[in-house]
C-alpha cells in the first residue's frame, strides 16, 4: 500500500477554467442489457400510462409519476419469459440520473444499474483565493479538467431519488404489465 | 491487437452514491471484478451500517452493553482501527458521539440513548471477535466503515485482475493504477483542483456542509468529541494517505487537531492539506498551517 501524491501549488491553481459540467456515463443501454439480462432478448413493449394508472401508481407508491411515457422490454431467455428491462430517469441534485431496472416476472427487483449520473458544478472551475493553504513536500503539475471528480455533494439526495424511482417502477409494474 | 476497457460503475449505497471505475484487458473480467467490489461494499453496509436494525453494528448498540458480542471479523477490524485512531489521537477520533448526532438531527434514532456518557475507553475489543461495552454506548462508524468500504472494493478490483481502479464513495476515495487523477475539491458551487493522485486514498471533510445539509446527514459534518461541538469554520481539511480508512480517520483529527496532529499524520504515511481559512479559525492551530510531511 502506498502512496503517490503530487498537491499542485497555488500558482498552478490561479489558472481559471471553462465552465465544466460533470456527465459521467457509467454505461450504454447495450451494456446495462448485458449486466442485468445476460444473453436473453429484448422485445420493444412501450407503455404509455392512463390517467387512472398514474394516480394508482402514486397512490400505491407514494411517489410521483412524471410522464405517461415509460421505455419499457419484455425480455425472454433460451425461449422463456425472462422479466422486463425499464429505462427511467429520476433527479439527482439538480441534473437527471439515467438509470435501468430488471424486473422478475413475478414481479420483485433483479437488478438495476446506474447509467448517467450528471452534476453540474455551477458556473465554473475557478481560482479562488489560495494563498498559504499548501500543505505538503510536492508541488507543481500540469491541470487537467478532464479527469473523475472527487467529493460529488447531494448524493444522499441522489440515493433517496434512486430508490423512489425503483418503487415507481416496481408499482408500476404491479399497476400496468401484469 | 489487445485494448485495455475502462467500464464504470455507480451505485447508491451507505447514504451517497459509490462511484467505480475499473480498467482491464477484457470486458468480461473487468465487470466480474466491479460485481465483486460492488459486493463487498455492500456487505460492509449489512454489517456497519447504523440505519439498518438488522445490521451487526446494530446489535452491538443494542445487546454488547448487557454481554460480549462475538461480531465478523470486517466489523472487528474496522472497531480495532478505530479505537487505534481513538488512543493515538488521545479521543479527537471517537466512535461513540452517535448519541450527539442523534440529538442533532444528524442521525435517525431507532432505540433509546444511552442516560450517560460513556467514551470509546469502554469500548472492549475481547478475544475471538467479542465485543463488551463497559457502558451504555451508540457507537457510529459512518465514515470509517465508509473508508473501509472503498479499501475492500479496491482490494477486490486488484485481485480480479484490474490494471488500474477508482473508487468514490462521498468523497472517501482510493485509486492505484499507472495513470494520475486529478483530484478536486468543492468550493460553494465551484471546483478547485488540488492534487495528482496516482495511488493512495484522499478523504476530504467540509464543514461547509453543515447546517444546509444536515437533516440529510450529508458528508463532512465533524464534531468534536470533547464538547460535542461542531466543527465550524469557512474551509477544508483534506488528508491523503495509503488507505481510506487512515484517510477519513485522520481528516477528523485533523480538522480538529490542525496542525498538532502531524506526527500522527506521518505515523501513518498521511499528508494534509487545509483550508487557510480553516487554520485562522481552528483552536490551538498556529496562524498557517504549513507542515513539513
Amino acid at each position: 500500500m502506498t502512496l503517490d501524491i503530487r498537491w499542485l501549488a497555488p500558482a498552478a491553481m490561479a489558472l481559471s477554467a471553462p465552465v465544466i459540467s460533470i456527465a459521467a456515463q457509467y454505461m450504454s443501454i447495450e451494456q446495462a442489457r448485458m449486466l442485468i439480462f445476460p444473453n436473453a432478448q429484448f422485445e420493444p413493449a412501450p407503455v404509455t400510462l392512463s390517467a387512472d394508472q398514474i394516480k394508482r401508481i402514486e397512490q400505491q407508491s407514494g411517489v410521483k409519476v412524471h410522464s405517461p411515457q415509460q421505455q419499457v422490454w419484455r425480455v425472454t431467455s433460451a425461449g422463456k419469459f425472462a422479466g422486463w428491462f425499464i429505462i427511467d430517469q429520476v433527479i439527482g441534485k439538480h441534473e437527471p440520473i439515467t438509470y435501468a431496472v430488471g424486473i422478475k416476472p413475478d414481479g420483485t427487483l433483479h437488478q438495476f444499474q446506474i447509467i448517467e449520473y450528471r452534476e453540474n458544478f455551477g458556473s465554473q472551475v475557478r481560482y479562488v483565493e489560495w494563498r498559504d493553504q499548501f500543505v505538503g513536500k510536492h508541488a507543481g503539475s500540469a491541470l487537467r479538467l478532464d479527469s473523475d471528480i472527487v467529493n460529488i455533494s447531494g448524493a444522499t439526495l441522489s440515493c433517496q431519488h434512486i430508490t423512489e424511482g425503483i418503487k415507481r417502477l416496481l408499482t408500476l409494474h404491479a399497476v400496468a404489465l401484469r | 491487437m489487445t485494448v485495455e476497457v475502462k467500464l464504470r460503475r455507480a451505485r447508491p449505497v451507505m447514504g451517497t452514491i459509490l462511484h467505480l471505475a475499473a480498467s482491464g484487458w477484457d470486458e468480461a473480467t473487468v465487470n466480474r471484478a466491479l460485481d465483486a467490489a460492488e459486493s463487498a461494499v455492500a456487505r460492509v453496509d449489512t454489517l456497519m451500517s447504523f440505519h439498518r436494525e438488522d445490521s451487526e453494528l446494530a446489535r452491538l448498540n443494542r445487546e454488547a452493553q448487557h454481554e460480549p458480542q462475538r461480531v465478523s471479523a470486517w466489523t472487528y477490524t474496522v472497531l480495532r482501527r478505530a479505537q487505534r485512531f481513538a488512543q493515538l489521537s488521545d479521543g479527537l477520533f471517537d466512535v461513540t458521539i452517535a448519541p450527539l448526532l442523534v440529538e442533532q438531527g444528524l442521525l435517525p434514532q431507532l432505540c433509546d440513548l444511552p442516560h450517560e456518557r460513556g467514551d470509546w475507553r469502554d469500548i472492549q475489543l475481547l478475544p475471538d471477535q467479542t465485543v463488551f461495552f463497559a457502558r451504555p454506548l451508540l457507537l457510529d462508524l459512518g465514515g470509517i466503515a465508509k473508508g473501509f468500504a472503498v479499501d475492500v472494493a479496491i482490494h477486490a478490483l486488484r485481485q480480479g485482475g484490474c490494471t488500474q481502479g477508482g473508487v468514490n464513495a462521498g468523497g472517501d476515495l482510493r485509486r492505484f493504477g499507472t495513470q494520475a487523477e486529478t483530484i478536486y475539491l468543492r468550493r460553494g458551487e465551484s471546483l478547485v483542483p488540488v492534487a495528482e493522485l496516482r495511488c493512495g486514498a484522499v478523504a476530504t471533510s467540509s464543514p461547509n456542509e453543515v447546517g444546509s445539509t444536515a437533516r440529510a446527514g450529508a458528508i463532512g459534518y465533524i464534531i468534536d468529541p470533547r464538547g460535542g461541538e461542531h466543527w465550524r469554520s469557512g474551509g477544508s481539511v483534506t488528508v491523503a494517505a495509503p488507505t481510506c480508512v487512515v484517510a477519513d480517520a485522520l481528516t477528523k483529527v485533523a480538522a480538529l487537531a490542525g496542525t498538532a496532529c502531524q506526527s500522527l499524520l506521518e505515523r501513518y504515511g498521511a499528508q494534509a492539506y487545509w483550508d487557510a481559512r480553516v487554520s485562522a479559525s481552528s483552536r490551538g492551530s498556529t496562524s498557517h498551517s504549513r507542515l513539513n510531511l
